[in-house]
C-alpha cells in the first residue's frame, strides 16, 4: 500500500476516576493507517474504541505515546496553526444522530461551521454554494439547508453530520460507530455513501464498530480491541479466514450466518482472558504472518505458529 | 371486474380521458418534510405558548398592568406625594369612587362606620348623607353600622378619587400605579442581575467542570448558600442607602445562586454532547463554543428562570418593606404602600380599601407573571421536545 497517513505509537489514555483509581481506557496501542484505506476497529463495548478515536483527534489530552499525522507531530502541545491544520484535515463522524447536531442551529449553519472557523469562504454566496455542494454530495437537497435538526430522520441527520465533517476537505475521517444507532435498512445506505465518498474524495477512514460483520464489508484492514489493547491486526480477509487470537475467534463466533444449516451448527463461545499466563513471559504485538499481528507472549507465539503451519 | 368497478369505468371512461387534463409532476425522492415552512425552536415554542390560554391571559394582564403603571401616573392630576387639596382634613381617607360603577353600588364613595347612637347624633349627618345598615353589640354597648355617603357629606360630589385617598390626603390611584412601576423595576433589575451573575458564574464553573476552578467556585457557592439571605440583607442595608437599585442588588445577591447552579449543570451536560465535540474537532475556540453552542441551548432555561425571578424579587421586596427594611418613602413600591396603609389605618375595617387595593395589584401581578413563567417553561422546556 501507499504512504502512512497516521501513525499511532504506544498511545495511552488513562482516566482518573478519583484520587486513587483510574481506568486504562487505552493502554499502549500502536498502529499505522495508510492513505486511502479503511482501517476498521472492532471490540466490545467499553474496550476503548471511542477513546482511541477521540485521543487521536485531540479531544482528550493523551496520557502517553505519540501520534503522527502526515509525518508531522499531532499530539501534545502544538502551535495554533498546526492545531488548525489538524482540525481541517482530521474529522470525525459521531455515533448518535440525535446528539450530534445542535438543535438551535439550522442545517446551513451546522454544515458551514468548518467554513466559518477556518474562514474558507469570502462571501456569503460562496459559503452557501459550498454548503449546497456538500449537501448534494451526501444526498440532501439545498432546500434542506434552512431547516432544523428535529425535522430530519436519523439517516438524514447522519448525512448532515457527514457533510459537516467533509466541508473542510479532510484527509482522515474517524467514523465512530456511525451506523449503529440507525435502522438496519438505513445502515447500508450510509455505509454505501461513505464508500462512495471515499472513492470520490480520496478519503482515509478509521472506522469504529462493535461487530465484525459490517466492518468486514467496508474495511481493508481490521484491528480487534479488547480492554484497551489491540489483540489482533490483519487484512480484513486474512482476519476472517484465519482468526488466531481467542478473543477474535469468540467475536467471529458471534456473527450470524445467512445459511440456516451452518447457522444451526454455529456455536458461540465466550472469551476467557485467564487462559493467558503473562506473569513471567511478557506479551507484545508479534507478526505471525506478513501483515498479520497478534498480541501474545513467546510461548503462545510458538503455539500459533504450529497451528497455522 | 366487479359491477362496481364497471360502473366506475363507465362513469370516468378511463381509457379515453383527455390527456391535456394532466401534467406530469416531478417525483422527488426526498420531498418529506419540505411541504411545510422550516420552523425554528423559537417559532415552535411561541406557537406552543400561544396555544396555552392561561399563559396568554397572564401575558395580557401583565401588559395591561405594565402599561397602566406607566401611563396612569402620567395622566393623573395628582402627584405621588402631594396632597390632592389644600384642605387637608377634608380630603383625607376618602373612599374609592368611580364614575358609572358608583351607580351599581361598587366604588360608590361610601364608608361603613360604627357609631353609638350618641356619637352619630354628634356628627350631625343630613338625612341623605347616611344610612343605617345594621346594629351590633360589643361590650354590652349598642353600636350602629352606618353607611356614610362621604363625598356627599363633605360636599365634594364633583370629585372622583378612583382608589380614594390616604391619611395624608394623597391620591391612592396615583400611588398604587407608581408603586407598581417601582415594584416591577425592582423585579426586573433583580432578575437581570440574578441572570447576569448566575450565567457568568455558573457558565465558567460548568465549562471548566471537574477542574480545580469548578471545585473552588462550587465551594464558595455552597458557603454563600448556607448564609441566610436575611442576614446578608441586614448587613447590606447598614451600608446602602435605600433605593431601587440597591434593593434590587441586595435581592439578587441571594437569588443568583439558583441560576448559577442550573447553568453549571446544563453546561456540564452540554459540554460532552456530540455536537459540542464536533465543533471542537472542527477547531472551534472556547468563545465560539460557549456563544454558539452552549448559550443558545440554555437561553430557554434562562428565560424561564428569569420569569420566576421577577415575581419572587417583587414579593421579597414587598416582604422587606412590610417588615420595615429597605423602605424608601420617596419611591414607594407596592410593599411600602401596603406597609403604609397598615400603619396609618391601624387595621380599621373602614379604611381597608387602602390595604386591599395595592395588595390586589401586587397579587395579580405576581400571579400572572408566575403563570406566564409556567407557560414559558412548558413551551420552552426541551424535555417536552423530541430532540
Ligand atoms: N471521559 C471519561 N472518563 C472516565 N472514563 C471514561 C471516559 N471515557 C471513557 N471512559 C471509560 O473508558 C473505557 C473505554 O470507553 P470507550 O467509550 O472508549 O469504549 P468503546 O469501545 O467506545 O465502547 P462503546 O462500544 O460502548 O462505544 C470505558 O470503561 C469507559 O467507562
Ligand atoms: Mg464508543
Amino acid at each position: 500500500m501507499s504512504n502512512v497517513l497516521l501513525k499511532v505509537e504506544h498511545l495511552k489514555q488513562y482516566f482518573k476516576l478519583d484520587r486513587k483509581s483510574k481506568v486504562k481506557a487505552v493502554d499502549d496501542v500502536s498502529f499505522d493507517i495508510y492513505e486511502g484505506e479503511t482501517f476498521g476497529l472492532v471490540g466490545e463495548s467499553g474496550s476503548g474504541k471511542t477513546t482511541i478515536g477521540r485521543s487521536i483527534i485531540r479531544l482528550y489530552d493523551i496520557t502517553g505515546g505519540n501520534v503522527t499525522f502526515e509525518g508531522k507531530q499531532a499530539s501534545g502541545k502544538l502551535k495554533k496553526e498546526e492545531r488548525a491544520s489538524i482540525a481541517r484535515n482530521m474529522q470525525m463522524i459521531f455515533q448518535d444522530p440525535m446528539a450530534c447536531l445542535n438543535p438551535r442551529m439550522n442545517i446551513r449553519d451546522i454544515v458551514a461551521e468548518g467554513i466559518d472557523i477556518h474562514k474558507l469562504a469570502k462571501t456569503k454566496e460562496e459559503r452557501d454554494e459550498m454548503v449546497y455542494a456538500i449537501l448534494a454530495k451526501v444526498g440532501l437537497a439545498r432546500e434542506h439547508a434552512g431547516r432544523y435538526p428535529h425535522e430530519f430522520s436519523g439517516g438524514q441527520r447522519q448525512r448532515i453530520g457527514i457533510a459537516r465533517a467533509l466541508i473542510t476537505n479532510p484527509k482522515l475521517v474517524i467514523c465512530d460507530e456511525p451506523i449503529s444507532a440507525l435502522d438496519v435498512s438505513i445502515q447500508s445506505q450510509v455505509v454505501n455513501l461513505l464508500k462512495k465518498l471515499q472513492k470520490e474524495l480520496g478519503l482515509t477512514y478509521l472506522f469504529i464498530a462493535h461487530d465484525l460483520s459490517m466492518v468486514r464489508y467496508i474495511s481493508d484492514r481490521i484491528a480487534v480491541m479488547h480492554k484497551g489493547k489491540i489483540v489482533e491486526l490483519a487484512d480484513a480477509e486474512e482476519l476472517y479466514n484465519n482468526p488466531l487470537h481467542p478473543y477474535t475467534r469468540s467475536l467471529m463466533s458471534a456473527i450470524p450466518t445467512p445459511d440456516p444449516k451452518s447457522e444451526k451448527q454455529r456455536a458461540r463461545f465466550a472469551y476467557d482472558p485467564s487462559q493467558h499466563d503473562y506473569t513471567t513471559d511478557e506479551p507484545k504485538m508479534r507478526e505471525i504472518r506478513p501483515k498479520h499481528f497478534i498480541y501474545c507472549n513467546e510461548k503462545e507465539f510458538q503455539a500459533y505458529q504450529t497451528e497455522i503451519a | 371486474m366487479t359491477n362496481h368497478d364497471k360502473n366506475l369505468n363507465q362513469a370516468f371512461d378511463v381509457e379515453n380521458l383527455p390527456k391535456d387534463l394532466f401534467t406530469f409532476e416531478k417525483a422527488t425522492d426526498d420531498a418529506e418534510g419540505l411541504t411545510t415552512k422550516p420552523i425554528s425552536f423559537w417559532q415552535d415554542s411561541m406557537r406552543r405558548l400561544f396555544k396555552n390560554y392561561v399563559a396568554v391571559v397572564s401575558l395580557l394582564i401583565i401588559v395591561v398592568l405594565f402599561l397602566t403603571a406607566i401611563i396612569a401616573p402620567m395622566l393623573s392630576n395628582y402627584t405621588l406625594t402631594g396632597r390632592v387639596n389644600q384642605d387637608y382634613y377634608k380630603f383625607a381617607q376618602l373612599p374609592p369612587r368611580v364614575p358609572v360603577l358608583e351607580h351599581f353600588g361598587l366604588f360608590d364613595g361610601t364608608l361603613i362606620k360604627e357609631f353609638t347612637q350618641g356619637s352619630l347624633d354628634e356628627v350631625g349627618y343630613a338625612s341623605d348623607e347616611y344610612k343605617i345598615v345594621g346594629t351590633f353589640t360589643r361590650n354590652r354597648i349598642e353600636y350602629l353600622k352606618v353607611k356614610e355617603y362621604t363625598y356627599k357629606y363633605l360636599d365634594i360630589e364633583d370629585r372622583y378619587f378612583i382608589f380614594g385617598t390616604d391619611i395624608l390626603s394623597r391620591d391612592i390611584w396615583t400611588r398604587v400605579w407608581y408603586g407598581t412601576s417601582i415594584s416591577l423595576l425592582i423585579g426586573v433589575y433583580a432578575a437581570i442581575i440574578d441572570v447576569l451573575i448566575g450565567v457568568i458564574y455558573g457558565g465558567i464553573a460548568g465549562y471548566f467542570g471537574g477542574t480545580k476552578i469548578d471545585d473552588v467556585m462550587m465551594r464558595i457557592l455552597e458557603v454563600l448558600y448556607g448564609i441566610p439571605s436575611i442576614v446578608i440583607l441586614f448587613v447590606l442595608f447598614m451600608f446602602l442607602t435605600p433605593g431601587i437599585v440597591p434593593i434590587a442588588i441586595a435581592i439578587a445577591l441571594t437569588g443568583w445562586i439558583g441560576v448559577a447552579r442550573m447553568i453549571r449543570a446544563q453546561f456540564l451536560k452540554l459540554r460532552d454532547q456530540e455536537f459540542v465535540l464536533a465543533a471542537r474537532t472542527l477547531g472551534a475556540s472556547d468563545t465560539r463554543i460557549i456563544m454558539k453552542h452552549l448559550i443558545p441551548n440554555v437561553v430557554a432555561q434562562i428565560i424561564v428562570m428569569a420569569s420566576f425571578s421577577i415575581p419572587s424579587a417583587i414579593f421579597y421586596e414587598a416582604f422587606l418593606a412590610f417588615i420595615g427594611i429597605g423602605l424608601d418613602l420617596s419611591k414607594p413600591s407596592l410593599g411600602v404602600l401596603i406597609n403604609d396603609a397598615i400603619s396609618s389605618t391601624q387595621g380599621a375595617m373602614t379604611y381597608v380599601y387602602q390595604l386591599v387595593l395595592p395588595s390586589l395589584v401586587l397579587s395579580t401581578l405576581m400571579l400572572s407573571i408566575n403563570l406566564l413563567g409556567n407557560g414559558l417553561r412548558d413551551a420552552l422546556d426541551p424535555r417536552m421536545r423530541n430532540n
